[in-house]
């Protein structure tokens, strides 16, 4: 490893300011978080008491237990449903040959693009015709097809670039496309399914627009929704709402942190070694 | 391998939560009502807002104490929320049994057309309503059932309060400049706006950052000048009124001179209301833009003496008017389930007795209770507060609250929150302007007469 | 290259069917759930619809008055700028940063990588009362500029008329590098040593690793950002809504801004589906577009 001492300090500095300009700002709403209730001034201001309490407030006043709850339960659903949909069709688009093969991809791929806000509305009415308006099940299957889209261009990238000896091993060893799947080519796929449930997760937990619409008949609330409880019709608290923010943010940075030590060891290069 | 034992371990755990979940997500519905129970399910627009909150609590506790039987479920939303998603609750098969609407032609005109409320004549004859309100003030909740008419035809809902805009003063700054009482008049505004500026001190205190400043402005302005008709001919569409009339032209001149002798705040486009305000409290600024929900007013009352909310000035300086109209009122949804009660609970918001219970709170109620003066100084409000709420009063009592101007057409609010930015730095022309508003305006109209 | 496929050639029809078998699950849960509802905004894009009221029938006046008002026009405009930000800048960051990292040591990744996730992560709330107290003509920003003389820079960044937009894009860099870098790095990490010691044994010093090695390595993985970000520069409603709201003036309106104020607020859901039904289709060019390279033959 012909790495230059300078060569490594180099890195960690580049690396370490990146990470704090990626930080510094959200400081400024931890800030914020701790200033007294009632605060409508958007300017962070050091130096005055610290709240801790506001923390404990607004999970009363937003009644957060409930609404993360909700999140939970939305994000993990659509997170099992995306990843359990998106591998196969990932593995489909990337190694086998039908008709259309390349049209349904990109198909697949215009999800990325439709545009929720002209769409949620008149897909409101309908869901609502077939009952599945104002429950979670409907926000769910929503969000499940939204991040499909992503999700198989993801897996068929993988797919795609999976050596092409791991697949003929198998094939050689009379293994059908289900057995190669599964055996072979998934547990090489470890980091790239984690980061396909991380970012599932995350787009799922901070949707708010979707949750909104789709739940606006019912008592159910999402994370994020439950922040407009500090935003009225010309004030906002704003200590409230980094308060609330905050503690809306930390199960998606909990999932992220508790992921990422997987996809942070590198992987050996499969089946295919020695 | 381990990794793979591993793996079909997850799969199976997550299949069992997945299952689980979607079990408890389909099914989940909401089994509240005893027998021989009733609920009220009344939806609102106040979220944010904790003080009227506090108020309608113990409005509602009290509403339940006087019908046994009955409870009240408050489902609070954010304004904004509100304004969004009612159509879709309105339009459904079990809407609340009272809801806010938002007023405008795409809202209570929409809802109105679309058969979705309550004609509220009988429930207004029973209980008296028509005596609780000026005509002014009913004919804001009325709409025609075409949708065309806003002040025309039925009566939708009913407020329960109201609000208002105004000026704010720093009488500590305004002393010191030698200014002894607030302007009555434009010219007086002026003028003592300049000496602000020549003492260096910020005139108005303004902000772009929200639509909302910019659109008061101009309603005040063109009220200023034109007298309640300028605006209110806009806004129900009568007598061919346009905003390039000579009353547009002034206001908007008006406008763009403040603008260029300095008399705004520096950075403007960069503040939002709130912020504008909190700028206004930490002392910056001689005068500023303001509506009655902001008070109370951040501080002890030692504090917030020093702030004074008056009526903005009028070109002649007589008559009491201002842009007030009334909080978004309390209508029920065609499909609503317990009519009866619905119309109860909204005959009991806007009585004379919750009248009483809003100006304790500092809100301000669409009619005066009796014993008013001292109920307001009794309620132990700053000084703003109260000058709010007594002014306010005063507004529905003797004098005309007028709708806000952007009322007039559906994109007239982001029109004219782009439009004020561009006219005040220079890159539009007070022609231009007043084209760009009468665009978003005239079609409308006409499509409406068609 | 895998194209072996999984299917023989006798068995090629019965390999196709088996495909067709992977993939018909979530093709038919996104085409029930997303693009059954997509066409039949479609239709709803040529009427004139309040949501209540049945729908009248205009034929192409909606996409005509959008193609013809400047307002419109301008808005996609800023979408391309914007683009240039979230993507272009990002990925080019990114890579840059990579390449570093690539095959140095680096102490304390985890601690790193996770603020690094941070701004992708948090909600557009956070993000928007964040870079405003930031960007606020009194906030750090300016005071740092101060600070080093640097007065004439000092503005109100997302007050002024030229300098708002790109205030937004760069926190849209802010708010991507990070997943980039993300992905970016599982990516590398996927790229078997061995062709880093061949390199070296060319004698290739770090920056011609990075472009023989490395940047093949994560094509697939730069395709991803950059669809992620191009996708992600057109559906920033939510931190134009917290941020600026489409001002000063109009020089922030961005088409999803501009639907969603036509939709949920001005109420015609014809217009907003005609202005949906565009942006979808600009969209899908650009992706068209930038994909081509990573189409392999």
């Amino acid at each position: 490893m012909k790495t230059t001492r300078t060569h490594t300090a180099v890195g960690q500095l580049v690396v370490t300011c990146a990470a704090a300009l990626a930080v510094v700002p959200l400081l400024g709403v931890v800030i914020m978080s701790l200033a007294a209730p009632g605060t409508t001034d958007s300017t962070v201001r050091a130096g005055g008491s610290l709240h801790f309490g506001n923390f404990a407030d607004v999970w009363e006043l937003a009644d957060l237990g409930k609404a993360l709850g909700t999140s939970f339960t939305i994000s993990l659903s659509a997170t099992v449903l995306t990843v359990l949909l998106a591998v196969p069709a990932g593995y489909a688009l990337a190694l086998f040959r039908f008709p259309l093969r390349n049209l349904l991809f990109v198909v697949l791929l215009t999800g990325l693009m439709l545009p929720n806000e002209s769409l949620v509305i008149p897909l409101y009415f309908d869901f609502r015709e077939i009952g599945l308006a104002d429950n979670l099940l409907g926000v769910i299957l929503v969000e499940t097809a939204l991040g499909l889209a992503f999700g198989s261009f993801w897996m068929r990238s993988f797919f795609r670039d999976v050596p092409a000896e791991l697949v003929d091993a198998g094939k050689v060893d009379g293994a059908n496309s289900f057995v190669i799947l599964t055996r072979l080519l998934l547990p090489t796929a470890v980091p790239q399914l984690l980061a396909l449930v991380v970012l599932s997760f995350v787009w799922s937990w901070n949707d708010l627009l979707v949750p909104l619409v789709m739940l606006s008949g019912g008592r159910e609330v999402t994370a994020p929704m439950s922040l407009a409880a500090f935003q009225g019709q010309y004030t906002t608290d704003y200590a409230y709402l980094a308060a609330a923010a905050l503690l809306t943010a930390l199960p998606v940075v909990a999932v992220y942190i508790a992921l990422q030590r997987s996809f942070a060891h590198g992987i050996t290069s499969g089946a295919i070694k020695g | 391998m381990p990794k793979f034992r591993l793996r079909r371990r997850f799969t199976y755990i997550s299949a069992a939560i997945l299952a689980a979940t979607l079990a408890l997500a389909g099914c989940g519905s909401d089994d509240d009502a005893g027998a021989g129970d009733s609920t009220l399910v009344v939806l609102n627009g106040l979220g944010g807002s904790p003080g009227i909150l506090a108020i309608y609590e113990k409005l509602n506790d009290q509403f339940e104490s006087e019908n046994p039987g009955v409870t009240v479920d408050f489902q609070t939303k954010s304004f904004d929320e509100l304004a969004s998603t009612s159509k879709l609750q309105l339009s459904g098969g079990s809407p609340p049994d009272v809801s806010q609407v938002n007023r405008g032609y795409q809202a209570l005109g929409a809802f109105a057309k679309g058969g979705l409320l309550t004609d509220l004549a009988d429930y207004a004859k029973q209980y008296g309503w028509d005596a609780r309100r000026s005509e002014s003030q009913l004919q804001l909740n009325r709409h025609s059932t075409d949708g065309k008419l806003m002040g025309e035809g039925p009566l939708w809902g009913m407020d329960a309060t109201t609000a208002w805009i105004g000026l704010l003063v720093n009488t500590e700054i305004a002393t010191k400049l030698g200014i002894a009482e607030p302007p009555k008049t434009i010219a007086e505004l002026e003028s003592q706006m300049q000496k602000a500026k020549d003492a260096g001190e910020i005139p108005m205190q303004f902000g772009t950052g929200n639509g909302e400043l910019a659109a008061w402005l101009l309603s005040e302005l063109l009220l200023a000048q034109g007298g309640p008709g300028a605006v209110q001919d806009l806004v129900f569409h009568k007598g061919d009124a346009t905003f390039t009339s000579p009353t547009g032209v002034w206001a908007a001149t008006t406008m763009k001179t403040w603008a260029d002798k300095g008399f705004f705040a520096p950075d403007w486009t960069a503040y939002k209301t709130d912020q504008v305000i909190a700028n206004f409290t930490g002392g910056k600024g001689l005068f500023s833009l303001t509506s009655s929900r902001f008070m109370p007013m951040k501080g002890t009352a030692d504090e917030t003496r020093k702030f004074s909310m008056v009526f903005f000035p009028s070109v002649s300086g007589q008559g009491v008017a201002a842009v007030g109209a009334g909080d978004i009122p309390w209508t029920i949804p065609a499909k609503a389930k317990n009519k009866d009660l619905a119309a109860k609970y909204i005959d009991f918001v806007t009585s004379e007795a919750a009248a009483a219970q809003f100006l304790a709170g500092g809100a301000i109620p669409s009619k005066p209770p009796a014993g008013a003066d001292a109920a307001i100084s009794s309620a132990n409000l700053p000084v703003p507060s109260q000058e709010a709420v007594s002014n306010g009063l005063k507004l529905v009592g003797d004098g005309t609250p007028v709708p806000y101007v952007d009322w007039g057409a559906p994109e007239l609010y982001p029109v004219i929150s782009s439009s004020v930015d561009q006219l005040l730095a220079g890159s539009l022309s007070v022609d231009d302007f007043l084209g760009k508003l009468q665009e978003a305006y005239g079609p409308f109209v006409k499509s409406l007469e068609g | 290259m895998a194209s072996s496929l999984i299917a023989g050639r006798p068995a090629r029809r019965r390999g196709a069917l088996v495909g067709l078998g992977y993939l018909a699950p979530a093709l038919l849960f996104y085409v029930i759930l997303l693009l059954v509802p997509f066409f039949r905004s479609v239709y709803v894009s040529f009427t004139t619809w309040d949501g209540i009221s049945p729908k009248e029938w205009v034929g192409l006046d909606n996409y005509r008055s959008i193609l013809e008002s400047e307002q419109y026009r301008d808005a996609f405009l800023h979408a391309f700028v914007l683009i240039g930000f979230y993507a272009f800048l990002t990925m080019a960051v990114a890579l840059v940063l990579v390449g570093i990292l690539g095959s140095t040591k680096i102490r304390g990744m985890v601690v790193l990588r996770t603020a690094l996730f941070l701004p992708y992560v948090v909600t557009p709330v956070v993000t928007g009362v964040a870079w405003r107290w930031l960007l606020a003509p009194d906030g750090p920003v300016n005071g740092a500029l101060r600070a080093v003389g640097l007065d004439g820079w000092a503005r109100a960044w997302l007050g002024d008329f030229a300098w708002s937009l790109p205030s937004i894009g760069m926190i849209g860099t802010w708010m991507l590098l990070g997943l980039a870098l993300v992905l970016l790095i599982a990516g590398v990490q996927r790229i078997p040593p061995d062709l880093y010691e061949a390199a070296r044994l060319d004698g290739a010093g770090a920056v011609r690793e990075f472009f023989a090695v490395t940047l093949p390595g994560v094509r697939g993985e730069v395709a991803v950002v950059t669809v992620l970000s191009v996708t992600a520069s057109l559906r920033n409603f939510d931190l134009v809504y917290v941020t600026t709201q489409g001002g000063p003036g109009t020089s922030t309106e961005v088409p999803s801004y501009l639907v969603y104020q036509q939709a949920f607020f001005v109420g015609d859901l014809g217009l907003a589906a005609a202005m949906g039904v565009l942006l979808t289709l600009l969209i899908l060019l650009l992706t068209l577009v930038i994909l081509r390279p990573w189409r392999k033959g």
